[in-house]
C-alpha cells in the first residue's frame, strides 16, 4: 500500500500532537470513530496515532459545522495523513471561500506546489487545484508546476488530464506543439505524450489530407529514429486513418472535430510499409505492426485474399499471443 | 529517461526467471501440462480475506476514506473463492452488517467513505455491492431508496455549468453534460458514471432519463482514437475507464455509439506476450488488477456482439496466459496477489486479480447455447443474467480444474445469482 503516514511530505518538521496545543484546541471534544455501541469489530483498519488523533478532531468541527481559521490549519493537518480525505479537501475549499484573505489565497498554491509530487497520485489535490486555478483565474504558475510533475513521472495520467484542462479552459495552446515535441523526443515510448499531440491537433490544425501526412511522416520517422517496437507512434498512426467510408464516418466521435481519413488517400502508408517489412528482420520485436498497419490498407483496397494472407502470418507467427484475436478478423 | 526501460526490463527478466522455473512461457500456455506447478491456492486466499476481515494494517489507511470496498472486496474474494458468504457465521455477517451501517448516510442518501465524510458515490457503490454478497435482508435494508435517488440526481451533471470565476471554490460542479460527479464539489469521471449507473441498475431506478440523459453521448467522445476509453474527452486510453464506460454503455443499450472494432483491438494489444498480463495502457508495466478490468471487457464485448466476438467459446485474448501471469508472478504462498512480482500483497489487488483470473476460466455463454442448442426465447435476451457455475466447459491452465474460481458477472464483478436476488428485493421493496 502506498505510504500513508504523509512524513515525506513535511520533512523536518515534527506532528506535534494536538493537546500539546491546548489552548487552541481546549474546547473541543474529539471524537472517536466508533463507540462502544456502533463497533462493527470487523474491517477495522489499525491506525497511526497522528493518523487517529487527527480524525478524531476533525469529526468534532465537521459535526459542528464549524468553518474558521483552525479548521482550515486542522484540513492541513488531515491531509497530510490522509490525503484521500475528500471531505478534508471540500471544507478546506469552503474555508477559503468563507474566511479566507487574499493572502490565504496565494498561499494555497504554494502549499499545493509543496506538496504535489509528494500526492502526484491523488485525485483530490488535482481536483482542488482546478478548483482554485479556476476560482484565481490565474494560471500562470501551471505550466512550471507541471514541469516538476512531469519530470517526477511523464506518465502521470493525472497531470495530463489537468493539462488537457487548464490549456483548453485559458486558451494557452501557443508553444504547446514545441512542448509535446519536446517530450516525445525525450521518451518516445510514452504514449501519454502522443495522445496529447493528439489533443493538440485536434485544437489548433484542421483535420484536413495536409495534416493528417504530416503526422503521419512525424510518427514513422519517430519509429525509424527509434525503435520498430514502439506501439504508441503505430497506433498514432492508425488513429488518424480509416479503412472504409462507414469506418471513418462510425468513429465520429460527438462534439468533437477529429476524424478519419480513408487510408488509401496516402499510398505512402503502404509504400512505407512494404520498404520497411524488407529493411527489418521477420522475427524482430514490433515486426507485427507493420503488418497491421498493411493489412488496414489491404482491406482498404478490397484485397481480401492478400488481407488475409497477413492475417493468418500474424496468428501464427508475428503475433501468436492473439492468435484468437487474428481468427475473428478472418474476413469470410 | 532510460530508467522507465530499464525498470521495463528487470521486470521482464524477473517474470522470466519465475517462467523458467515452472517450465513455462505465455506462448506455450496450451501446452503446458505440469498440473502440480500451478495451484491455485483458494483455502489460502480465503483465509487471507478472513484475517483482514478481522484486521487491517495501517497499511490501509490509504483506502479509509473508501472504507466500504473493504467489505466488498473481502466478500468477494471469499465468493470467488468458492467460500460463499451465506456458509459464514452468521455472527460475522451480522458485524459486516453494522459495518456498513454506520457508513450509510441517512440524511442524504448513499455511504459516506468513512464516518461523518459527505456521500462518495464510488463508496456508495462499494457499500452496495458488500450488500449483494452479503445478501441478508437486514443487509439490503440499511439502503433508503428514496434517499438514494435523491443523491443520485445531486451528484448527476443534467447540464452542464458553466465556468466562471465568480462562483465559490466549494460550490462549482465541474462535470460534462451526463456526467456524475463523485460527491458535492467533487471531481467527475468515467468512474463515477458507472458507480452511479450500477446502483439505479441495482436498486431498479432505470430507465430514468433524469439520471443518465447525456451519459451516453459523453462516454462516445471519451473514446480515444486509440480505440480504448479514457477518463474524460480528449484524454489516453485507459483500463479501468474503459470497462467502466464499455460496462455503461451496455447497461444504457447504446453500445453503437462506439466504434467497438477499434475498442477491440486496443483492449487484446493490452496483454503482453513476455509477461502473459494485461497492461492498463499503451507502453506501460503489467498489473494483476488489469486481470479485471482489461478481463471483463472481452466478455462483455462478446455479450455486446451477442455472442460473436469468441472463438469457440474464447475470449479473444490468451485466458491461459493471463491464468499463467497471476498463478506464476503474483500469487502469494500466504494468501493474496500482488501487482507485479517484489511487491507486496493487499486486498485490492488479490480481488480484481482472483477476478480477472475466474472471468479468464470461462468461456462465453453463448457458445455454451450453441453447443446445447439451447433455444429458451425468455435467456435469449439478457444472457449475462444466466448463472454460469455449473458450466463444465471451461478453460482452465494445464487442465488443472481444482483451480475452477466461481464465475462472476463482468458487469457487476459479482456472483449472478447474488445480484439478481438483491435486484429482486429491491424491486418489491
Amino acid at each position: 500500500m502506498a505510504d500513508s503516514d504523509g512524513e515525506s511530505l513535511y520533512e523536518g518538521k515534527e506532528y506535534i500532537p494536538m493537546d500539546e496545543k491546548l489552548d487552541k484546541w481546549a474546547d473541543v471534544e474529539p471524537i472517536e470513530q466508533y463507540t462502544q455501541e456502533n463497533d462493527p469489530g470487523v474491517c477495522k483498519i489499525d491506525y497511526t496515532p497522528g493518523f487517529e488523533e487527527a480524525m478524531r478532531y476533525f469529526r468534532a468541527l465537521l459535526n459542528s459545522n464549524e468553518i474558521s481559521r483552525r479548521m482550515l490549519e486542522l484540513t492541513q493537518v488531515v491531509i497530510k495523513v490522509n490525503y484521500g480525505c475528500y471531505t478534508a479537501w471540500y471544507i478546506r475549499r469552503k474555508c477559503l471561500d468563507e474566511i479566507g484573505t487574499e493572502e490565504d489565497w496565494q498561499n494555497e498554491i504554494k502549499y499545493l506546489n509543496k506538496i504535489g509530487i509528494a500526492l502526484e497520485k491523488n485525485y483530490q489535490i488535482w481536483h482542488h487545484r482546478r478548483c482554485i486555478v479556476q476560482k484565481l483565474n490565474d494560471p500562470s504558475n501551471e505550466k512550471q508546476f507541471m514541469e516538476g510533475i512531469l519530470k517526477s513521472d511523464d506518465k502521470n495520467y493525472h497531470a495530463w488530464s489537468y493539462r488537457i484542462w487548464f490549456i483548453k479552459y485559458f486558451n494557452l495552446f501557443d508553444g504547446e506543439m514545441e512542448f509535446i515535441e519536446k517530450m516525445i523526443q525525450d521518451n518516445p515510448v510514452n504514449n501519454s505524450a502522443w495522445s496529447y499531440r493528439y489533443f493538440l491537433v485536434n485544437h489548433t490544425k484542421e483535420f484536413g489530407k495536409e495534416t493528417v501526412e504530416q503526422e503521419i511522416q512525424y510518427a514513422f520517422q519517430q519509429i525509424k529514429d527509434y525503435k520498430l517496437d514502439n506501439e504508441a507512434p503505430w497506433v498514432y498512426i492508425r488513429g488518424f486513418l480509416a479503412k472504409t467510408d462507414e469506418e471513418a464516418k462510425r468513429s465520429q466521435r460527438p462534439n468533437s472535430s477529429a476524424k478519419r481519413i480513408i487510408i488509401t488517400d496516402f499510398p505512402f502508408v503502404k509504400e512505407t510499409c512494404l520498404q520497411m517489412l524488407k529493411d527489418y528482420e521477420e522475427g524482430a520485436h514490433g515486426y507485427r505492426f507493420i503488418n497491421i498497419l498493411l493489412l488496414d490498407y489491404l482491406i482498404g483496397e478490397g484485397l481480401k485474399e492478400e488481407a488475409n494472407e497477413v492475417i493468418d502470418k500474424l496468428a501464427t507467427v508475428y503475433d501468436p499471443i492473439r492468435e484468437n484475436y487474428w481468427k475473428y478478423r478472418k474476413i469470410s | 529517461m532510460a530508467s522507465l526501460s530499464e525498470s521495463l526490463k528487470d521486470l521482464q527478466e524477473l517474470i522470466a526467471e519465475f517462467y523458467e522455473l515452472a517450465d513455462y512461457t505465455p506462448l506455450g500456455a496450451k501446452e503446458y501440462n505440469e498440473k502440480d506447478m500451478c495451484n491455485i491456492d483458494k483455502g489460502t486466499h480465503a483465509q487471507f480475506a478472513l484475517n483482514n476481515i478481522l484486521s487491517l494494517n495501517y497499511g490501509y489507511q490509504s483506502v479509509d476514506s473508501g472504507s466500504p470496498w473493504l467489505p466488498y472486496w473481502l466478500t468477494n474474494i471469499l465468493e470467488i473463492t468458492m467460500n460463499p458468504i451465506e456458509e459464514l457465521p452468521s455472527v460475522l455477517r451480522k458485524k459486516l452488517t453494522k459495518f456498513l451501517k454506520n457508513l450509510h448516510n441517512d440524511e442524504s442518501g448513499g455511504f459516506r467513505g468513512q464516518i461523518s465524510l459527505q456521500s462518495h458515490i464510488a463508496s456508495t457503490y462499494g457499500g452496495l455491492m458488500a450488500i449483494v454478497n452479503i445478501g441478508t435482508e437486514e443487509a439490503y435494508q440499511i439502503i433508503d431508496k428514496q434517499k438514494m435517488k435523491e443523491f443520485l440526481t445531486e451528484v448527476f451533471c443534467k447540464v452542464k455549468q458553466e465556468p466562471s470565476s465568480t462562483l465559490k471554490s466549494s460550490e462549482m460542479k465541474v462535470g460534462e453534460n451526463g456526467a456524475y460527479i463523485m460527491h458535492e464539489n467533487g471531481e467527475y469521471d468515467l468512474r463515477a458514471c458507472y458507480c452511479a449507473l450500477i446502483i439505479a441498475d441495482i436498486l431498479g431506478f432505470l430507465p430514468d432519463p433524469d439520471l443518465t440523459e447525456g451519459m451516453s453521448d459523453l462516454i462516445a467522445s471519451c473514446q480515444t482514437y486509440e480505440g480504448g476509453i479514457a477518463c474524460n474527452p480528449y484524454g489516453e486510453a485507459h483500463a479501468g475507464y474503459t470497462y467502466c464506460g464499455l460496462s455503461c454503455m451496455i447497461l444504457l443499450g447504446e453500445v453503437d455509439k462506439l466504434n467497438l472494432d477499434r475498442l477491440i483491438e486496443w483492449a487484446v494489444n493490452r496483454q503482453l506476450e513476455m509477461e502473459g498480463g494485461f497492461n492498463g495502457r499503451i507502453n506501460k508495466l503489467v498489473d494483476s488488477c488489469y486481470n479485471f478490468w482489461m478481463g471483463a471487457i472481452f466478455e462483455m464485448v462478446d455479450m455486446a456482439t451477442k455472442g460473436k466476438a469468441n472463438i469457440d467459446g474464447q475470449w479473444l485474448c490468451s485466458q491461459l496466459a493471463l491464468q499463467g501471469y497471476s498463478i506464476f508472478c503474483c500469487q502469494s504462498s500466504e494468501g493474496g496477489f500482488k501487482d507485479k512480482p517484489r511487491k507486496g500483497v493487499d486486498v485490492y489487488h488479490t480481488m480484481y486479480a482472483l477476478a480477472g483470473t475466474s472471468i479468464c476460466q470461462h468461456k462465453s455463454h453463448f457458445h455454451q447455447k450453441k453447443v446445447e442448442e439451447i433455444s429458451e426465447e425468455n435467456k435469449e435476451d439478457d444472457p449475462e443474467l444466466s448463472e454460469g457455475d455449473d458450466f463444465d466447459e471451461v478453460c482452465i491452465l494445464s487442465k488443472n480444474y481444482n483451480n475452477l474460481l466461481a464465475r462472476l458477472s463482468p458487469i457487476y464483478n459479482a456472483r449472478m445469482c447474488l445480484v439478481k436476488k438483491a435486484k429482486e428485493f429491491y424491486k418489491e421493496n
